[in-house]
C-alpha cells in the first residue's frame, strides 16, 4: 500500500491505546520531522510513556503509525524511563555489546561526556539511577540515530551531567523526541512542543512562542480567599494552580483585562501582570479555558 | 558476528558472574553424584553398577532443577523488567534473547554432564558409550526442554518470584524422590507408579535407561507445556511501562 507521507520521519494518525477498558491515549496526531527537536510534555499519568511504547511498537494501539522507509530499528534509538539489560554485566561489556549488536563503532567522545569511563568496571546491578540513565542515553544515542526517543532523559542526572546531555542533543543531526514532565526540559526544546493531558493532546504541537500566543496576556494575584472566592470563580478566563493563595487570570485583550480586574481588585491582596509561561498555557488548556486551535 | 552468538556470549558472561548459579548447576550435581555413588555403590563392582543407574538420574535431576529454578524465573524477569522491550529496539530478532539464554543454560548443562561422566569413569569405572551416550544426550535435552517450558508457563501465570520458587521446589523435590532418580521405588503400587508420570523426569529417565516408549510420553509433556506457555502469554494483559 502506498502511503502519502510528506517528509516526516514518523507520523501518528488517530492513535489510541486502551488498558483494562480505560483509554490511556486518545486520538494522537503528530509528525516528527527530520532533524527537529520535539518535546512531549505532560504531567504524570498523561500517557507519555505509553506514547513512547506506541512509537517503539511495544503496545497494541488503534490508528496508524507511519514510518519513513529508512526508519527502522537500525536507525532509531529509544531510551525508556528505566533501562534494562543483563544486570551482571559490567558497563564496559554493555557498551561493547551494544556496539556489536548495532554494528557500530563505540562513540568514545559521547562516553567521555557521559562519564562512562568512570563506571566501566562496575556491574549494572550496582549502578545508581543516574549512572544507569547515563548508560541508557549512551545506548540510545551513540550510533547517531535518525530518530532518538528519550523518555524522561534527565531523571537522575546531576546539573553537570544534564549540561553534557543537552550538549549531545544540541549537536545531533537526527531528530530527537524528548518526553518529559519537567517544564525546564520541555523549554529546552528548540522546535516544537506537544502538550499531553489525560491521554489527549492539548492542541497541535507548536513552538514555545506559538503556544504563548494562544494566551496573549495573563496576570497573577493573591487574594483574601473567603472574601473573593465566589467572585473569582465567576470569571470566565480563570485558572488556578495548586498553591492556595496564588491564582492566575488570563485574558485575550485589554477590555477583558479591565473587566476581570474590576471583579478581583476589590479583594485582591496583590496583583501583577506577567509574561505567560508554558506552565500557564498548559494549566489553562487543561482546564478547558484556552483556545486549542 | 552472528547476532545470536553475540547475545549468547554476553549472557554466558553474565552467567559466569553469578557464582551461586555456577555452583548450583556445575558443582552441586557433581558433588551429589560422587557422594551417592560412594555411599550407595559400595561393594558393587567399585560402584559401577550403581553409577550406571544414578548417572542418568543425576543428569535428569540437574536438567530439571536448572530449568525450574533458572529458566522460568529468568524468562519472566526478561518480560516484566523491560529487557524484551529493550531488545525489541535493537536490529535483531527478539527471540535471540530467549534462544541465547537457553543456549547459555545448555552450555552449562553440557559442561555439568561432561564433568559427571568424567567423574563416573574416574571413580566408578563406568563410561557411557555408543547408544547409551546418545540416549543420555537426547534425554537430557528433552528433560530440559519440557521442564523449561513448564517453568516458563507457570512463571508467567503465577507472576511472582515467591510463587515461582514455591512451585519449583515442590515439583522438583517430589520428582526427584518419586521418579527413581537415585534409588528404585517398588513399582507394585499402580497408583504411585501412575503419579510418577506427572513429572517429565520419569519418562526421561526410563528413556535414558534404555526404554523407547517413554519418548512418546515426553513428547506429550512437551506439547502440553508448550500449550501452557501459549495460554500464559495470551493471558498476560498489557502492563503499562513495559
Amino acid at each position: 500500500m502506498s502511503v502519502d507521507v510528506p517528509e516526516a520521519l514518523l507520523s501518528l494518525q488517530g492513535v489510541g491505546v486502551e488498558a483494562d477498558g480505560r483509554p490511556i491515549l486518545d486520538d494522537i496526531q503528530l509528525s516528527i520531522m527530520p532533524g527537529e527537536t520535539f518535546a512531549i510534555f505532560g504531567e504524570s499519568g498523561s500517557g507519555k510513556s505509553t506514547l513512547v511504547n506506541v512509537i517503539a511498537d511495544c503496545v497494541p494501539f488503534s490508528g496508524s503509525v507511519l514510518r519513513r522507509d529508512d526508519l527502522d530499528s537500525r536507525s532509531v534509538g529509544i531510551s525508556y524511563d528505566t533501562f534494562a539489560t543483563f544486570p551482571e554485566l559490567k558497563t564496559r561489556d554493555i557498551v561493547a555489546m551494544y556496539s556489536q549488536l548495532r554494528s557500530a563503532q563505540p562513540n568514545r567522545e559521547m562516553a567521555r561526556l557521559l562519564r562512562l569511563d568512570e563506571i566501566e568496571e562496575r556491574r549494572f546491578q550496582v549502578l545508581s539511577a543516574g549512572e544507569k540513565k547515563r548508560l541508557a542515553l549512551y545506548a540510545a544515542l551513540f550510533f547517531d540515530p535518525l530518530l532518538a526517543v528519550l523518555d524522561e532523559p534527565a531523571n537522575g542526572l546531576d546539573p553537570m551531567q544534564r549540561k553534557a546531555f543537552w550538549r549531545i542533543v544540541e549537536e545531533r543531526q537526527g531528530a530527537t523526541v524528548l518526553v518529559t514532565h519537567l517544564w525546564e526540559e520541555a523549554l529546552r526544546s528548540h522546535d516544537r512542543i506537544c502538550l499531553l493531558a489525560a491521554g489527549g493532546m492539548l492542541g497541535e504541537p507548536r513552538s514555545l512562542s506559538d503556544w504563548k500566543s494562544t494566551v496573549p496576556h495573563s496576570g497573577r494575584f493573591a487574594w483574601a480567599r473567603s472574601a473573593a472566592a465566589d467572585e473569582v470563580e465567576g470569571i470566565e478566563r480563570f485558572a488556578s494552580v495548586a498553591a492556595h493563595d496564588h491564582m492566575y487570570l488570563y485574558y485575550g485583550d485589554e477590555r477583558e483585562r479591565d473587566a476581570a480586574l474590576a471583579t478581583v481588585k476589590r479583594n485582591a491582596v496583590a496583583y501583577s501582570e506577567s509574561q505567560v509561561s508554558l506552565e500557564d498555557v498548559y494549566l489553562l488548556l487543561k482546564a478547558g479555558l484556552g483556545s486549542r486551535s | 558476528m552472528n547476532k545470536l552468538a553475540i547475545v549468547t556470549r554476553y549472557q554466558l558472561r553474565a552467567a559466569r558472574a553469578e557464582p551461586f548459579g555456577i555452583i548450583f548447576t556445575l558443582l552441586l550435581p557433581l558433588f551429589l553424584f560422587a557422594l551417592f555413588g560412594l555411599i550407595f555403590g559400595l561393594g558393587q563392582n567399585r560402584g559401577g553398577e550403581y553409577a550406571k543407574f544414578v548417572l542418568p538420574g543425576m543428569i535428569g535431576v540437574m536438567c530439571s532443577s536448572d530449568a525450574l529454578y533458572m529458566v522460568g524465573p529468568m524468562i519472566r524477569a526478561y518480560l516484566t523488567q523491560g529487557l524484551v522491550r529493550e531488545f525489541k529496539n535493537l536490529p535483531l530478532w527478539t527471540g535471540h534473547l530467549f534462544l541465547g539464554f537457553v543456549a547459555t543454560r545448555l552450555v552449562l548443562v553440557v559442561i555439568s554432564m561432561a564433568c559427571m561422566i568424567v567423574a563416573s569413569a574416574a571413580m566408578f569405572s563406568h563410561m557411557p558409550a555408543g547408544m547409551d551416550a546418545v540416549r543420555m544426550l537426547v534425554g537430557a535435552a528433552l528433560t530440559f526442554a519440557a521442564y523449561a517450558l513448564l517453568a516458563v508457563g507457570v512463571s508467567l501465570l503465577v507472576n511472582s518470584k515467591a510463587g515461582d520458587y514455591g512451585f519449583g521446589s515442590v515439583y522438583y523435590f517430589l520428582g526427584m524422590f518419586l521418579c527413581n532418580a537415585f534409588f528404585v521405588l517398588p513399582d507394585d503400587n499402580t497408583m504411585l507408579y501412575a503419579i510418577t508420570f506427572a513429572f517429565p523426569l520419569k519418562p526421561a529417565l526410563l528413556f535414558m535407561r534404555g526404554e523407547d516408549w517413554p519418548l512418546a510420553v515426553l513428547v506429550v509433556w512437551m506439547l502440553a507445556s508448550l500449550a501452557l506457555v501459549s495460554f500464559a502469554l495470551r493471558r498476560r494483559t498489557t502492563v503499562r511501562g513495559q
